[in-house]
C-alpha cells in the first residue's frame, strides 16, 4: 500500500502511535522497518495513509516519542521511499 | 485452603488472568518486539497495554520508562548494583528485604540504617543528616514482616533536597496503595505477581533520572546491525525474549485492579487485616509484631508464647488447611528490631479476595493451637 512510513525507536512507540492514529480513524499498521530505511538494523515503523502525516507528527510530539524519520512510500520500486522528515536524534 | 500468604505471592488471581495466560499460549504464542506478523503485533499490543496501565498506576507520564523484569529483585539489583560502587554509602530503612541488603553487601557498600520512629515506621527526618553524600537511598514502602508503611513522600522530599537518588521497594504496596513515583521523584521496583495479581515471572522497574547499566546485554529486536546495546527505553534493559505469557496475565491483573480501583482494594484489605490483628490481640499468649502501627499494609506477623513459629505454620497447614509463612521472611533487619531474629514469626498476609469468614476460621485455628486442641 502507498502511504507514509514513520520510523520509531521501539515496538512500544510503534504500537502507541498506531493505536492513537486508529483512534482518530486512520488506517495504520505496525511493520518492520524496510531494511533500506533502517540505518542501524531491525526496528519498527508505523505505516499509514499519507494524509495522516500531520496527525502523526502531532501525536509523536504529544506523547514525547522520537521518530527516526518519516518517508513517503511511493509504491514505485525505482524510487520507493522519499524522505519527508529526518526524525529526532535518538 | 485458606490462603493467607499473599505477601509471598497472591492467590487466587482474577479469572481474566488465567484466561489471559491460556489465550496467549493457545492462540497467540508469538514474541513481542521481534516480528511484525499479526500474532506478534497482538503480543506487542498487550505488552504496550500493560506498560500503559503500569505507568498510569504509578503516576509515570511515559510508559516507555516502564521496564519489564522477571520480579522485583531483578529491578532492585539492576538499580543497586548500577548506582552503588564498592565502599559507597547507601542508606536504607530499618525494614529492608534481602533483595536490597544482599546486592549492597555484594558491593561492600557502607550501609547506614535509618532509625525507627516511635510509631514503628522509619524515622525519615534522620535521613536529612544520614543521607548526605550517599550514592543511593533505598526505602521499603511496606514491611513484609510487620506491614509498617513508610512515608515515601517525605523520603522523596528529603532526597530531592539532598540531591540523592531514591529507590523505593514497592513489593508489598504495588496494587495495594496509591504510588506516584514521578511526583515523589523516586525509582521503583515491583513484582507483578503479588498485589498486581499477575503470574510469577513478571515484574518491572521505573528509573527516575538515573541510568544504571543493564544486568544483561543481548538481543532487543532493534538496531540489530550494531553489537552495541541500544540506549533507547525500554530496550536498553530488556534483552532476550519477554515472558509474554506472564505479561498477558499481568495485563489482565492490571485490568482487574483498574476495574475495582485501588481505594476499594485498600479499604477491603484494611478491613480484613484489622479484623485479624484485633482477633490476635485477644488470644492469650499471642504477640502481634508492630501492634500499634497507625497505618499498615495487609501483613500481620505474630508469635505465640512457648511455641515455635515453624510448628505453628505446620499445624495451620496440616490440621486447618491454612497457608502462612514462618521464619525471617528474608528480612533480618526487621526481625532484629522486633527481637524475633531467633525463630522468626508466623506471617499471615490477607489479600483482596480474603473473606472475613476466612479470618474468623484462622483465628479459631490459632486459638486451638494455643489451647493445644489440635
Amino acid at each position: 500500500m502507498e502511504g507514509i512510513i514513520i520510523l520509531l525507536s521501539s515496538s512500544t512507540s510503534a504500537v502507541r502511535l498506531k493505536d492513537a492514529l486508529a483512534k482518530k480513524g486512520f488506517n495504520a499498521k505496525v511493520i518492520q522497518t524496510p531494511s533500506r530505511l533502517a540505518k542501524e538494523g531491525c526496528n519498527y515503523s508505523v505505516k499509514t495513509v499519507s494524509f495522516a502525516l500531520a496527525e502523526a507528527e502531532k501525536i509523536i510530539k504529544l506523547l514525547g516519542m522520537k521518530s527516526r524519520g518519516i518517508y513517503l512510500d511511493t509504491g514505485i520500486e525505482k524510487m520507493r521511499y522519499r524522505p519527508i522528515s529526518s526524525g529526532d536524534e535518538i | 485452603m485458606i490462603y493467607l500468604d499473599n505477601g509471598a505471592t497472591s492467590f487466587p488471581k482474577p479469572q481474566g488472568v488465567y484466561e489471559g495466560v491460556e489465550k496467549y499460549l493457545r492462540y497467540c504464542g508469538a514474541s513481542s518486539g521481534r516480528s511484525a506478523h499479526k500474532r506478534a503485533t497482538e503480543a506487542m499490543e498487550i505488552a504496550t497495554g500493560a506498560r500503559e496501565m503500569l505507568a498510569n498506576l504509578f503516576g509515570i507520564s511515559d510508559p516507555e520508562k516502564i521496564i519489564f523484569t522477571k520480579n522485583a529483585t531483578e529491578g532492585l539489583n539492576t538499580i543497586i548494583l548500577g548506582m552503588v560502587k564498592e565502599g559507597d554509602k547507601a542508606v536504607v530503612s530499618h525494614m529492608e528485604h534481602n533483595s536490597v541488603m544482599r546486592p549492597l553487601a555484594h558491593r561492600k557498600a557502607n550501609i547506614e540504617v535509618l532509625p525507627v520512629s516511635e510509631d514503628g515506621t522509619t524515622d525519615m527526618e534522620a535521613l536529612r543528616k544520614i543521607g548526605e553524600g550517599s550514592s543511593l537511598v533505598i526505602i521499603n514502602h511496606v514491611s513484609n514482616v510487620s506491614g509498617a508503611v513508610n512515608d515515601i513522600e517525605k523520603a522523596g522530599e528529603i532526597c530531592k533536597d539532598l540531591g540523592v537518588p531514591l529507590l523505593i521497594d514497592v513489593s508489598q504496596s504495588a496494587g495495594h496503595f496509591n504510588i506516584n513515583a514521578e511526583k515523589i521523584g523516586a525509582s521503583i521496583a515491583f513484582p507483578g505477581h503479588k498485589g498486581l495479581l499477575g503470574p510469577q515471572g513478571t515484574g518491572g522497574m521505573y528509573l527516575h533520572n538515573i541510568n544504571p547499566p543493564p544486568l544483561t546485554f543481548g538481543g532487543t529486536g532493534s538496531d540489530s546491525e550494531s553489537i552495541i546495546q541500544p540506549i533507547s527505553l525500554p530496550n536498553y534493559y530488556e534483552s532476550g525474549t519477554l515472558n509474554m505469557a506472564g505479561i498477558w496475565g499481568l495485563y489482565e491483573g492490571l485490568k482487574y485492579i483498574f476495574s475495582v480501583g485501588i481505594d476499594k482494594i485498600a479499604q477491603k484489605e484494611a478491613l480484613v487485616t484489622e479484623k485479624l490483628k484485633g482477633g490476635l490481640k485477644n488470644i492469650k499468649g499471642a504477640k502481634v509484631i508492630g501492634e500499634n502501627l497507625k497505618k499498615c499494609g495487609a501483613v500481620v506477623s505474630f508469635t505465640l508464647q512457648g511455641k515455635d513459629p515453624s510448628e505453628i505454620s505446620f499445624l495451620l497447614d496440616e490440621k486447618y488447611d491454612i497457608a502462612s509463612r514462618s521464619g525471617l521472611h528474608c528480612a533480618p533487619l526487621a526481625h532484629r528490631l522486633y527481637g524475633t531474629e531467633k525463630g522468626g514469626t508466623v506471617r499471615l498476609s490477607p489479600g483482596f479476595f480474603t473473606t472475613e469468614r476466612e479470618i474468623d476460621i484462622a483465628l479459631e485455628a490459632i486459638e486451638s493451637i494455643v489451647k493445644n486442641e489440635i
